[in-house]
């Protein structure tokens, strides 16, 4: 009598359900695993971009000349030290200055012909188009001679690395930025 | 018997299946979100690495004003169609003689970038980043009689260029304006 009202589960259907579940649950969890892992790595990628501004930013304008170029050509730790930690990543940067010398920074200047400026009414050019001669070449060392060896072109180079706190450092976590700076004097 | 087997209505497989349902647009929804997220990151990158390129294009022709202030004043009177031997005389219409030969700017900001002044480090691929003075004009030109100076405003005009090797972008290109106030003693 109680036998016909019975309505619910059967055996079959738990065990199908408990191995559909089985099949999509697990591949799930590897699957949450892998973008937790990439979602942190995404973070650190990010914060490693702005540490990175910064200290470009530092290099390019607010460092003094000296202080850039001593150690040009090889690499020198950044600003923020070693192993600089944000939220449990670490960082770590160093950056490299190339110097230009003033001698191969040889400059094309505009060369006027001349002739009588007194020719030219109100001040207007009497012949604009054939003012010109071929331009010039100029090196630094020749507009600065009593400072010829000082530096005043730059390339800087930066490189970021970063970790997870489970992570090493490596070549694939790494960003780079190239810049150049010029040493605009007074003079 | 027969009959109430035929009744029986399980929840189990609905159930699941609508849960599993659920958890796929869940996990595909994660997948998008990083894919996205990380794709951002790499913009901002590029962003960066363009953006200091262009900045590096305006610190040369910023050394090059500095150098050669004379020959950048000159190239703007000529560029507005006045003598350069002479200069702006007070009162003068700005462009007035409308006969301007920008030449002189063009030449004067030609050599302003990484083709002609490459990259000093040989390790750095010159295909990573790359800049120019993409324009140099005067904005507006006049002399101080009281203390015998033409003053002009300048506007530079850079383009920085950056290349990643990753996430298959293109590469990203950023214009930079700066505007510069010279003078020269008449």
């Amino acid at each position: 009598m109680t036998d016909h009202k019975r309505k619910g589960i059967t055996l079959t259907e738990i065990m199908l359900a408990v191995a559909i579940l089985g099949f999509i649950i697990l591949p799930i969890f590897g699957l949450l695993n892998y973008t937790n892992r990439g979602t942190r790595e995404q973070d650190a990628e990010g914060i490693a971009a702005n540490l990175a501004k910064e200290e470009m930013n530092r290099l390019m304008f607010v460092i003094s000349r000296d202080n850039l170029l001593s150690g040009a050509g090889s690499a020198q730790a950044w600003s923020f030290g070693a192993d600089y930690e944000v939220k449990g990543n670490k960082f770590t940067g160093e950056y490299t200055v190339f110097p230009f010398n003033n001698t191969e920074l040889a400059f094309a200047i505009p060369a006027f012909k001349f002739h009588d400026p007194m020719g030219c009414n109100n001040g207007i050019e009497a012949n604009a188009a054939g003012a010109l001669e071929a331009p010039k070449t100029m090196t630094l060392a020749e507009v600065y001679p009593d400072s010829a060896d000082k530096c005043r072109l730059a390339d800087i180079r930066l490189v970021v690395r970063w970790r997870l706190p489970s992570g090493e450092y490596n070549d694939i976590s790494q960003l780079q930025l190239l810049a150049r700076r010029a040493f605009l004097d007074k003079e | 018997m027969t009959r109430n087997k035929q009744n029986r209505t399980g929840l189990a497989l609905p159930l699941v299946l609508t849960f599993v349902v659920c958890i796929m647009v869940f996990a595909s929804a994660l997948v998008y979100f990083r894919k996205e997220s990380k794709q951002q990151n790499l913009s901002n990158l590029h962003f960066l690495q363009a953006n200091f390129m262009a900045q590096s294009a305006i610190q040369m022709m910023l050394l090059k004003l500095s150098a050669f202030p004379q020959e950048a004043c000159d190239a703007g009177v000529l560029s507005l169609g006045y003598c350069p031997f002479r200069g702006i005389i007070a009162g003068s219409n700005l462009n007035a003689a409308g006969t301007g030969n920008p030449q002189a700017l063009k030449e004067f900001f030609s050599d302003c970038n990484t083709t002609k002044f490459p990259w000093k480090a040989t390790s750095i691929d010159s295909s990573t980043g790359k800049f120019a003075v993409t324009d140099f004009k005067v904005i507006s030109a006049f002399t101080n009689p009281g203390e015998r100076q033409l003053v002009i405003s300048a506007q530079i005009k850079a383009l920085g260029e950056a290349t990643l090797n990753r996430g298959k972008m293109e590469t990203r290109k950023e214009e930079m304006i700066k505007t510069v106030k010279l003078t020269r003693e008449n």
